[in-house]
């Protein structure tokens, strides 16, 4: 029987010249197949005049051009980011194997830290690995876990935070939501009482599960794993932030969902390289990420 | 498969999946409520949302148009607790903007609301209670002087009306060769002494003087600086000493929402 494992695969292209750049290998593990579902591109800038293409298992291109999973928001005249674009149906790619792609850059200048996300399962033989799944009779209870990083700096590495389940049922994951925030209550001192909520840029995590096995090959951008709430201020209305998409207010959705066993640990890497002299993005900020899903009591 | 069964193999499905169960009719219902409190960081607990008592009612969704960060108006972040008609939490504690639910109706992005999942099924009148501490809705007091485009902001790190108390200075020490320095006197008044070159000429730009404020530790516990641009080379002149201003209180607020879901009746004929 295949069992899914939540699996993110990530390329990241330092610098994308002029013109674009050519088959680019995004390698994969050589455990388990990969079932890629959804791609998205970040960082390819608010022109629309940049796009991506990526090779099949079969070494074809999946589309007949370049392409984008950016919006056009006409009113305001630029591409915004979206949420990726689904692939269905799913495309498999074998153990140890590749993703050729490929950046067009028709903007008149260089691209910098260009990334392409790919987002789907493991497909492990379930003699293979061990994944905690649904008792064969349950009742369930929506919850929201919450697990605060606190005093998060500019420029920060902190691995191994710890979403740690509870012994009275399993939890099983479905979505993410994570905001910089410091409650601010009068006559206290309350660091950025002016300038909270503040915010981040370049923000990454990587979730591991509790033998400390990653979810992704790389850390993946807080945006993409956990959506975000708090625009910054010059994103909503009247600007495009290569960096800080404007996935406002939408929860990170995990598919497949990480099923997590009572009384044991989720790990989240947190990797941090914001400018501190920035108020808006640089401050030290508390990171509360919710974990949203359902409580799963065996009966 | 009957109605209702559960297969393990379909547990997260689409809530118009659930079926009702046999014997029952099942009609679509919202709750409005609107919770009061005051936004100024304290905790309220146990403002309740009392149910109909005539039938169960399914929730499926909840819908703030009103809660979470960077609503705008006099809407406020808020950490909110939720608790079902038998008294479980649907968190682990408070938590923002109710995990995921607050941020469902931010400038109508999602007027559908956050789902509910799985559905709870909730006792003929009981009460759905929150629990809410909201961030003040106040203001922070600031100072801002200007040179040019520049501007050099200060900021009380005591919320509300207690930081305008403070005071700012820039003192011209009407001597050669000073260097920058920032002072805490009497728990409320900064002073920074600016710098001078050989000729006793002020030299110390916004930057500079912020950067001094936010690095003397006395003087970052009760006020913070910001320059604009950050890099500012606009060279100050003398302050006189000027209060920060603007600090005010956080006041009422409304938590306006709905629940979702459906009225689950018994068929007479059962």
């Amino acid at each position: 029987m295949i069992v899914e494992r939540h699996q993110d695969y990530q390329l990241t292209i330092p610098t994308v010249p002029v013109g674009g750049i050519m088959d680019v290998p995004l390698a994969l593990d050589t455990d388990a197949p990969f079932a890629v579902r959804l791609v998205k591109s970040r960082n390819l800038g608010p022109t629309g005049l940049a796009g991506f293409r990526f090779e099949t298992p079969r070494r074809m291109y999946q589309s007949q051009g370049f392409q984008t999973d950016q919006i056009q928001d006409v009113s305001a005249g630029v591409y915004r980011a979206s949420r990726g674009v689904s692939l269905y149906p799913q495309i498999i790619y074998s153990p140890g194997g590749t993703i050729v792609c490929d950046v067009a850059n028709n903007t008149g200048a260089p691209l910098s830290n260009v990334k392409l996300l790919f987002r789907g399962s493991k497909l492990y033989d379930s003699s293979a690995i061990s994944l905690p799944t649904y008792p064969a009779r349950l009742s369930g209870l929506p919850f929201t876990y919450q697990t605060i990083v606190q005093n998060v700096p500019a420029v920060a590495a902190l691995v191994d935070n710890q979403l740690q389940i509870r012994s009275d049922a399993d939890f099983a994951w479905r979505c993410g939501v994570c905001d910089p925030f410091t409650l601010v209550q009068d006559g206290t001192p309350s660091a950025g009482a002016v300038f909270n909520p503040a915010n981040w840029s370049e923000l990454y995590v990587t979730l591991k599960d509790e033998s400390r096995k990653a979810y992704s090959n790389q850390p993946i951008h807080i945006d993409d794993l956990f959506g975000q709430g708090n625009p910054v201020a010059t994103i909503p209305n009247t600007g495009f932030n290569a960096n800080n998409p404007p996935v406002k207010w939408l929860a990170g959705l995990l598919t497949p969902e990480i099923y997590i066993a009572k009384n044991s640990t989720l790990y989240f890497d947190i990797v941090r390289n914001d400018n501190p002299a920035d108020p808006a993005t640089g401050q030290v900020v508390n990171l509360y990420f919710r974990f949203v899903g359902a409580k799963v009591f065996a009966q | 498969m009957n109605p209702g069964c559960y297969n393990p193999a379909q547990q997260f499905k689409p809530q118009w999946a659930y079926a009702t169960p046999a014997g029952s009719r099942d009609e679509i219902y919202q709750v409005p409520f609107s919770l009061n409190f005051t936004a100024n960081g304290t905790l309220f607990q146990n403002l309740p949302v009392q149910l109909d008592d005539d039938v169960p009612f399914v929730l499926r969704a909840i819908l703030f148009p009103n809660c979470g960060p960077f609503a705008g108006g006099s809407i406020v972040p808020a950490l909110i607790r939720i608790r079902d008609t038998e008294g479980n939490p649907i968190s682990d504690g408070l938590v923002l903007a109710a995990g995921a639910y607050g941020l469902s109706g931010f400038a109508n992005d999602n007027a559908f609301g956050f789902p509910v999942e799985p559905e709870i099924l909730c006792a003929p009148g009981g009460s759905i209670l929150f629990d809410v501490q909201a961030n003040s809705n106040g203001a922070g007091s600031s100072a801002t002087i200007v040179n040019g485009g520049d501007q050099l902001t200060f900021y009380a790190q005591i919320m509300g009306a207690a930081g305008n108390g403070l005071t700012i200075q820039l003192i011209d020490p009407g001597a050669p060769n000073v260097a920058l320095s920032a002072a805490l006197v009497g728990g409320i008044h900064v002073q920074v002494t600016l710098a001078t070159d050989g000729g006793g000429a002020i030299t110390s730009t916004f930057a500079q003087i912020a950067a001094i404020i936010n690095s003397t530790a006395a003087v970052a516990a009760k006020m913070g600086a910001v320059a604009s641009p950050l890099t500012s080379v606009a060279v100050a002149t003398a302050v006189a000493q000027t209060p920060l201003t603007g600090g005010t209180n956080g006041v009422a607020a409304i938590l306006n929402g709905s629940l979702l879901g459906v009225k689950r009746f018994s068929e007479c004929n059962q």
